[in-house]
């Protein structure tokens, strides 16, 4: 059985890193990114599991970071808007204007590349579906909507 | 940020869980199971809870079932609602887990955990209540088998230490469309004001619902009233509101005329519909 007390150290394949950093068991995923890893990208907005701006992949899905405690990620692998250099989704969110202020953009760009890896071919059948777990406080959706159908295109 | 400590383990057998839940407890540290984490892990930023150790119950096999077994589905509790959303072969199932929360927040938020929280909504329970589920437990006095109509009396009544391992349901049921309604405040994310679902066995239309009371229910009494032949959809609609097994809930989203209101305009919708088919 596994167990974790006072300060534990966990390691974490992170964007393909082996990332070690010391936590405690109450720290979230989220936390440990920012404050222990220096990786920035995914925001801490409502931290309540509502805004969607913390959006990892842990282990291929995509979670609210703020919701998971960074010991849940030991052994596993995190994805964070850092790992999606030169991916398609990055490109078709430049090309399409997929931001206004930023600040939900990577929970958006790592939901929305989970999705296209899931669903390459799915004509956007699964897009609200998945996407309603963002919210952009800019209302930029149809940045965003245009972005994500631009991406599916690049990928083929 | 989280502002106190506990600790966290990760048992591998339902018996090891329910042993050590017994250790920490008796070492006064309160412990809580875990599931998916989304309710406790806000709950404890909040400090609405307090505990000195977490029982993370997600990697226990036999929580983790999704297997047919002849007219039943075995499922178990730390299976995810995405995973239940994401099947074809149980639409009823499928159609409610999907309307809980997000994407993201259902890629953690498992079975038990929707069930046993703190929330009182606890929606993934409306098609396991129609469709009868065996819920298999393990605890400190061993393995038990219970109906989840006996075991769920407006919540989960476990015993101290117990654990949700698994639930066995009647696939005839989930295999069903159904019928759906979820009404919410601002969007489709979000609680729900009423969800009314309802589904045939053989020839008895049966119904459960969510948001209305403040528990979710099945009710004998209403299900008797919606079957009556010789009454119209009409009737049955004014006569329900005197048969719910509680008063209905006003609170900011909704008030109680407002949600009343609804829940008769969709049962009435519901039978209407249903019988047509």
């Amino acid at each position: 059985m596994k167990s974790y007390s006072d300060v534990a150290k966990v390691t974490i394949d992170v964007n393909g890193e082996e990332r070690s950093v010391h936590v405690r068991p109450a720290d979230t995923l989220l936390r440990a990114l920012r404050e222990k890893m220096g990786l920035t990208g995914a925001k801490p907005g409502c931290e309540n599991g509502d805004c969607g701006a913390c959006t990892v992949l842990l282990d291929g899905v995509p979670v609210k970071s703020c919701l998971v405690l960074a010991v849940e990620a030991d052994g596993r692998a995190v994805t964070t808007v850092e790992g999606l250099k030169n991916t398609a989704i990055q490109q078709a969110f430049m090309e399409e204007g997929g931001f206004q202020c930023g600040y939900c953009t990577s929970g958006f760009l790592v939901n929305a590349y989970a999705l296209l890896e899931k669903y390459p071919d799915s004509k956007g059948k699964h897009d609200r579906e998945w996407l309603e777990s963002n919210l952009c406080r800019c209302t930029g959706y149809e940045g965003i909507s245009r972005s994500i159908d631009r991406a599916r295109k690049l990928k083929k | 940020m989280i502002p106190f400590n506990f600790d966290y383990y990760r048992p591998e057998s339902a018996e090891e869980a329910a042993d050590l839940y017994r250790q920490l407890a008796e070492a006064g540290k309160e412990p809580l199971y875990y599931a998916g984490g989304t309710e406790i892990v806000t709950f404890c930023r909040q400090q609405i809870i307090k505990t000195g150790a977490l029982i993370d119950l997600k990697e226990i096999p036999e929580t983790n079932i999704y297997e047919p077994d002849g007219d039943r589905l075995n499922l178990g509790s730390s299976v995810t609602l995405s995973a239940l959303s994401d099947r074809d072969d149980y639409p009823l199932l499928a159609r409610v887990a999907r309307k809980i929360a997000d994407r993201t927040v259902r890629n953690r938020l498992n079975l038990g955990g929707n069930i046993c929280g703190r929330l009182p909504y606890r929606e993934v329970i409306l098609p396991l209540l129609l469709a009868e589920a065996e819920v298999n437990l393990n605890g400190p006095d061993g393995t038990r088998n219970v109906s989840l109509a006996e075991l769920f009396d407006k919540r989960i009544r476990l015993k101290e230490g117990e654990i949700l391992v698994s639930l066995s349901v009647d696939q005839d049921i989930l295999k069903q469309e159904g019928w759906q309604k979820r009404r919410e405040y601002h969007g489709p994310v979000g609680y729900p004001l009423t969800h009314l679902i309802g589904a045939w066995k053989e020839d008895k239309l049966i119904m459960a619902v969510s948001g209305l009371c403040a528990f979710p229910f099945r009710s004998e009494n209403l299900e008797q009233l919606i079957n009556d032949k010789g009454l119209t959809s009409q009737e049955k609609v004014k006569q329900s509101s005197d048969l719910l097994p509680g008063p209905v809930r006003g609170d900011e989203m909704a008030s109680k005329e407002y949600r009343e209101a609804m829940w008769q305009k969709d049962l009435l919708q519901m039978l209407d519909e249903m019988e047509g088919r």
